[in-house]
């Protein structure tokens, strides 16, 4: 059953970036350029600073356990395929 | 990889122009304050300096990008005549590693109001209003724009004091993007892993608590204080660029040889330990 990274919790997002770290070493490569997560920066209410996460769904072909591991905020949660299928038909 | 060669972009916005020039012999300065010191001390005694050039110098390290940790920029500059070593946090030293820049010099003052944006090693230049959010690659970019009377990189990041913006205040400078597309071989060596992920593990070394406030990039901390910038310090980790909370990894140079080795660097271990007395009698000899 194939398993799919969420970004469940981004607003305990700081903007470290260690995820997309994480994403483009496992493809082998330092630098942000193809990474299949990014990390935007939003200003939100009352200037304060909150962050959006962009996942593209390659990213499920590679260690998603790890890339989950490495956020130190726990944003990401991982589910299994056949449950995103059933909570979309519901 | 060798980190020895220097890659340097100038920018004058005194007429508007830039150029990129590659320096074979800085390599012994490393990186941050140190490969600062080397391009102010440089410039100066060049023919063609002139006071009102007020070069501000953004550099960051060999370890930027690589390792935890190594999340800051190097800024240095004079304001008043009195040397400025200051800290940035934020996504900036990314930004430029992956521009495949070692550091950033801006020079002179425009006489109108002007803003730039760098891809890689192109700058374009902006006078007349435009939307700095607009410019630059989501995701990839880093910006400094003025909020009020201080200069902020991503509106959140300070340095220390308002030295550094009243010198962009004074340069008619607004702000300015950078976007970084390069992207490098991960290192071979399994070492770099193991130790990528030793640094990582040692977060309860690093001297400032997790508050969840806006992170630099690179750093699993997310400290209250990475808002601040920092100035002065242990001259190797901010020569890295490591952040001063990081002092206990970084001030080890069997560590930092270690890193450096793995990168295929070509520092020896008599260049780090020289290192600090080099760049200390350069900063003295920048003082007078």
């Amino acid at each position: 059953m194939g398993k799919i990274l969420k970004a469940t919790f981004k607003k305990n997002c700081i903007g470290c970036e260690l995820c997309v770290f994480e994403v483009q070493r496992q493809l082998g490569k330092i630098g942000l350029e193809g990474s299949p997560i990014r990390v935007f920066r939003e200003k939100g209410e009352k200037e304060k600073i909150v962050y959006t996460i962009g996942i593209d769904p390659s990213v499920n072909k590679l260690d998603v356990e790890k890339i989950e591991g490495v956020c130190p905020t726990m944003v990401f949660t991982i589910e299994d395929e056949s449950k995103e299928a059933n909570d979309y038909i519901e | 990889m060798t980190t020895l060669n220097k890659k340097i972009l100038y920018i004058n916005l005194a007429n508007q122009t830039y150029e990129t020039k590659l320096h074979d012999n800085y390599g012994k300065y490393i990186g941050g304050v140190g490969l600062g010191a080397k391009i102010l001390n440089t410039i100066e005694k060049s023919e063609e300096a002139s006071v009102s050039s007020e070069p501000i110098i953004f550099s960051i390290g060999p370890l930027n990008g690589y390792f935890p940790y190594a999340s800051k920029t190097s800024v240095l500059f004079r304001h008043h005549n009195e040397l400025k070593d200051h800290y940035l946090g934020g996504n900036l030293s990314t930004r430029i590693k992956f521009s495949s820049l070692d550091a950033i010099v801006i020079y002179g003052r425009s006489k109108e109001p002007v803003t730039f944006d760098i891809l890689d090693e192109t700058v374009i230049f902006h006078t007349g209003g435009v939307d700095l959010g607009s410019l630059g690659l989501p995701g990839k970019r880093s910006q400094i724009s003025k909020k009020g009377e201080k200069y902020l990189l991503g509106d959140y990041f300070a340095t220390v004091d308002d030295s550094l913006s009243q010198l962009l205040t004074n340069k008619n400078l607004q702000g300015f993007v950078i976007t970084g597309t390069h992207t490098y071989d991960l290192p071979k060596s399994e070492r770099y892993l193991e130790l990528y992920n030793m640094m990582l593990s040692r977060i309860e070394e690093i001297s400032v608590r997790k508050s969840g406030s806006p992170s630099c990039s690179g750093c699993p901390v997310g400290c209250f204080e990475s808002s601040k910038g920092e100035e002065g310090g242990n001259l190797l980790a901010h020569s890295l660029v490591a952040c001063t909370f990081a002092q206990k990894i970084y001030g080890d140079t069997s560590i930092v040889f270690s890193c450096l080795d793995v990168l295929g660097s070509g520092y020896t271990h008599e260049d780090i330990e020289n290192f600090p007395k080099l760049v200390y009698d350069l900063l003295e000899e920048l003082k007078k």
